[in-house]
């Protein structure tokens, strides 16, 4: 195989190789490479193996085409990222590992919040539930690539519902806050509703589908409503820098997470 | 793009197949995804090849439906000419792959008809 340092030499017409190109096609070749490697993990080892062979050989033709600029090289693998993360998160491809990725974020956090937000000690109780029914859903994805497995699946769902649900009962709305809170304790009862209805589909495997989706669809137009919640309460009263930050992060969160579930649907579970 | 139950063609597979055809009938029966992106990029009129994770999605689910058949090249085939390059997969399109894309290009045209007459007739009835 050539060293792929050599990558153009052949092609200059101006006579003798030019270094630079050759170290940026290289870099390029490696960094893209490593990309490729990231964003196909989780796939079948022999499909994936084809998967970065052939895009190999693709990086090669283009960084040797000498109809090519670099920039155009370099557009071209980053937008070939950008497709691989929508597809793997957000598009028609199964994966369930971005799946329990977002996940694990937002059982992390909940954890985290209960223990530094000073939140009175039955809210932090039912965040910790909840952050615990969502490390349960990132262990259901992380058991199997391209499945989520029933048995953390299920109890992961019972737990996040009842945590967010309570969550939702018991989180104080400043009178201050405008409609903004309410907005948000409306939406995390519906995210609530939405993991109960996933849970429920998977009890009953006949409409398991349809319910599926429509779980997904309830818990991303919920999590929307409490995304514009969390950004509008942050804007209206947010009198704790680190209470801004974090009503941001869950807005982000949200809809991340939301955009992910809505995808379940794809999703082998089993 | 949603695909509507499953059968239709998408977009960027209707014109995959069309580069192909247009590769075919220029000498090149066999054609590897990067120089069969860049043909498309020259029938459109563009200068970025179609990214690799659209290109080789698309021609995936161009070969499970049998509209292309590929190979990959051995590694002397590789190396030959100097070459020297990591091997090449390279893909041919079948019959049911030109009649797939015929059929897509005369539902196109069939639907750009249904079309116009619809901009037509509310004028029409307008004068």
């Amino acid at each position: 195989m050539t060293d792929i340092q050599d990558l153009r030499t052949t092609h200059n017409d101006d006579g003798g190789p030019s270094l630079h190109v050759r170290r940026e096609g290289a870099a390029i070749l490696s960094l893209v490479g490593w990309l490729d490697r990231a964003l196909t993990w989780g796939i079948e080892p022999t499909e994936r193996e084809e998967i970065l062979s052939e895009r190999e050989s693709d990086r090669y033709e283009h960084v040797a085409d000498p109809d090519a600029s670099m920039v155009s090289v370099m557009a071209r693998s980053a937008w070939s990222s950008v497709g691989d993360v929508w597809y793997r998160f957000i598009g028609t491809e199964a994966s369930a590992l971005p799946l329990a990725i977002v996940f694990a974020i937002v059982g992390i956090g909940a954890i985290a919040d209960a223990f530094t937000s000073g939140i009175s000690q039955t809210v932090a109780a039912f965040n910790v539930l909840t952050g615990v029914g969502y490390i349960a859903l990132a262990a259901a994805g992380l058991r199997q690539p391209r499945k989520l497995q029933r048995a953390w699946l299920l109890p992961g769902l019972v737990l996040a519902s009842i945590g967010t649900m309570a969550g939702a009962i018991l989180m104080p709305v400043a009178s201050d806050a405008g409609p903004f809170g309410w907005f948000a304790k409306a939406g995390l009862a519906g995210v609530a509703t939405g993991l109960a209805i996933v849970a429920v589909a998977l009890l009953f495997p006949r409409s398991n589908r349809v319910w599926l989706v429509r779980g997904g669809t309830i818990i991303w137009g919920s999590a929307l409503f409490m995304a514009v919640g969390a950004v509008g309460w942050t804007i209206v009263d947010a009198p704790i820098y680190s209470t801004r930050w974090s009503s941001l992060m869950v807005a982000v969160a949200c809809v991340l997470g939301a955009a992910v579930i809505a995808r379940l649907r794809n999703i082998e579970v089993g | 793009m949603r695909r509507r139950g499953d059968t239709e063609l998408v977009t960027n597979e209707v014109k995959l197949l069309l580069a192909a055809i247009s590769m075919t009938s220029s000498g090149d029966s066999e054609f590897h995804g990067y120089s069969l992106a860049k043909e498309l990029a020259r029938l459109e009129g563009i200068q970025t090849p179609m990214a690799q994770s659209t290109l080789y999605r698309a021609l995936r689910r161009l070969e499970e439906r049998g509209a292309l058949q590929s190979r990959w090249e051995s590694i002397e085939e590789s190396q030959a000419d100097g070459r020297d390059a990591p091997p090449r997969r390279y893909y041919m399109i079948t019959a049911a792959g030109v009649a797939a894309a015929r059929e897509a290009v005369a539902r196109s045209e069939e639907a750009s008809r249904a079309s116009a007459w619809q901009t037509w007739v509310p004028s029409f009835e307008g004068r």
